[in-house]
């Protein structure tokens, strides 16, 4: 996303601090994003509904509040959703789902031009359910949806090296688990 | 140890998400949520005004009671005074 586009979006939020109708441009171009990105931590699609509502909702009565930091509105809602999935997990005390699109997996792996078979698709899987939470979650957000480490960054509260450096380890222990490659940026 | 789950899945068709498109009933609970929090925030604003003018009242009766009472005790002594003085 260029700097303009990013200036454009906030343009458009800082409309709808006045008149709240003007975020509906936004509910409707990233209710989509939105909502895969919950869906994949859920794999429910009743519950990633109201969790994806309520965080355009968390969005709508702060959007007063939001301050311009250089990174697309989009990284806001993700930074919303994210918690919303959070609160939803610490109060159920249960172990986090990750739902991830068998076909992307298999891009990712056929981007490495690795000889890709049903056992070391698997195996990826197995490995990745040992990685921290942490790890899994910037992998989701730099594989699954394309950010940029700034975004991450935001979206994390961390700063832009610690999730480069947190990509980085969770990529090689990956790596130490079985040769799978895989690069850095995930693109080609 | 992680003790997260993993799952594979089929793409999510964008159908089956237009169906969870409700942006009128988001303005709803956004207006609901703002009438809420002006209600919230009048209450709060009450009861912070009459706990202020209770401890008003509270100190100024008891600054009241306190004089009051002293007056008192000074028309008690005033006759012992006026006696001592007499002798």
């Amino acid at each position: 996303m260029s700097d303009d586009e990013i200036r454009q979006e906030y343009e458009v939020l800082d409309q709808s601090k006045k008149e709240v109708k003007a975020f509906g441009v936004l509910y409707e171009k990233y209710f989509d994003r939105i909502f895969r990105f919950i869906y994949r931590q859920t794999d429910d699609e009743e519950l990633t509904a109201d969790l994806c509502s309520q965080t355009f909702l968390i969005a709508m009565n702060n959007v007063g509040k939001y301050e311009f930091r250089g990174v697309p509105v989009s990284a806001w809602f993700y930074k919303i959703a994210g918690n919303e999935v959070n609160k939803y997990y610490r109060k159920r005390n249960t172990a986090k789902v990750f739902s991830l699109e068998e076909a992307r997996v298999r891009e990712l792996i056929a981007q490495e031009n690795e000889d890709y078979d049903e056992e070391r698709l698997f195996k990826l899987v197995e490995y990745m359910k040992d990685l921290p939470t942490d790890m899994i979650e910037v992998l989701q957000l730099r594989f699954f949806e394309g950010k940029e480490f700034n975004e991450i960054a935001f979206i994390l509260e961390m700063t832009e090296s610690g999730a480069k450096m947190r990509t980085y380890r969770a990529l090689d222990r990956l790596r130490t688990k079985f040769n799978l490659t895989i690069k850095y940026d995930g693109k080609e | 140890m992680g003790k997260n789950e993993i799952k594979l899945r089929r793409h999510l068709d964008p159908a089956d998400i237009l169906r969870y498109h409700n942006y009128p009933d988001l303005m709803k609970r956004h207006e609901r949520s703002k009438r809420l929090k002006r209600v919230v925030r009048f209450f709060t604003f009450s009861l912070i005004v009459t706990v202020i003018v209770l401890l008003f009242l509270i100190i100024v009766s008891y600054l009241w009671f306190g004089v009051k009472k002293r007056s008192e005790e000074l028309k008690e002594r005033k006759p012992e005074v006026i006696q001592s003085v007499k002798r």
